[in-house]
């Protein structure tokens, strides 16, 4: 067996180290699987389009069209950073906005 | 990086999406399986045409592994002839061929979506094998199809919990490669040990 081992060393070794890898991605995507939770609230990010949002939180034309001034039916869609970019003010400042719209919205319909 | 990437898609659409399925079939490190969540995440939102983004994502797929399998035919004859300048190696290159030949649609086909990360590798190796073209495009389209439409349909599904879904997708791919690996690893060492074995005994 030593001398098989020997002979073999490299071998051997390559497949602890993917036995190992193998097992760190079971973990993570174990670890994953456990925290998903579907119903938990996504975080407005500045790749989000204007529909992407009015989709994910179910917000209907009016917050998007008066209270957001983002209106679902404008051009090619656009990454709030573009809408940012575009008002010359910072993509933080708009996440603010749609994140207090939404969450007058939902108030609104509990 | 997977901002920048989703801020692309959103501001650029399905040109997005097909620049990435064709740059990594060549091993260019881009987050793929994201970018076609993300389309799938766009779709559901009414930003971008789901039939755009299957059929941007599936073509530039295909012309990504046929670039590959095509890279890999190039290089075919000059692998031969550094092989049979090594006659050590020139057996394992010359089973390697005939392997190809024999399993390679199927081994095609698998690399595109079962084990994604080894796909590109697989597109080279089916080219200077010489795999007959035809049935290297036909497993690859099937299979791109697979990939293509799996990942998007997830995005259109989950499209708010894409990131989320792409950190476990990337898990579970690097899993899959790991498991093949493996079994790849403990069928040369068993085929090993038996040969080692036979020649203790006639020792």
């Amino acid at each position: 067996m030593i001398k098989f081992l020997r002979n073999n060393g490299w071998l051997a070794l390559a497949l602890v180290v993917v036995l190992a890898l193998g097992t760190y991605f079971a973990i993570g995507a174990f670890d994953h699987a456990r925290k998903w939770d579907p119903e938990r609230p996504a975080v407005v990010q500045p790749w989000m389009t204007n529909r992407f949002i009015a989709h994910s939180w179910q917000l209907p034309p009016e917050v998007m069209d008066d209270d957001l001034n983002l209106p679902r039916t404008r051009g090619g869609p656009m990454s709030l950073q573009a809408i940012a970019d575009e008002r010359g003010i910072p993509v933080e400042g708009l996440i603010e906005q749609v994140e207090e719209a939404i969450k007058a919205h939902q108030e609104r319909i509990q | 990086m997977s901002d920048t990437f989703l801020t692309l898609v959103a501001d650029y659409g399905a040109i997005i999406v097909a620049l990435s399925a064709y740059l990594s079939c060549l091993l260019i490190p881009i987050p793929t399986a994201l970018v076609m969540l993300a389309g799938g995440a766009f779709a559901a939102a009414g930003d971008l045409s789901l039939a755009a983004v299957l059929g941007a994502g599936w073509l530039a797929a295909v012309l990504g592994d046929q670039t590959g399998y095509r890279i890999g035919r190039a290089a075919g004859p000059r692998l031969r002839s550094f092989f049979e300048a090594r006659p050590k190696a020139q057996g394992l290159y010359t089973r390697s061929e005939a392997f190809i030949e024999k399993h390679g649609g199927i081994g095609v086909f698998f690399s595109t979506w079962a084990l994604a990360p080894l796909g590109p590798y697989a597109n080279i190796a089916a080219g200077a094998a010489g795999l007959n073209a035809w049935r290297f495009t036909v497993w690859d389209a099937a299979g791109e199809a697979i990939w293509v439409g799996g990942y998007v349909l997830l995005g259109y599904l989950f499209g708010s919990q894409i990131t989320e879904m792409s950190s476990l997708m990337s898990n579970v791919a690097g899993g899959l490669v790991c498991v093949v690996v493996a079994v790849g690893l403990i069928y040369v060492l068993a085929q090993r040990f038996k040969n080692h074995g036979t020649a203790n005994a006639a020792d």
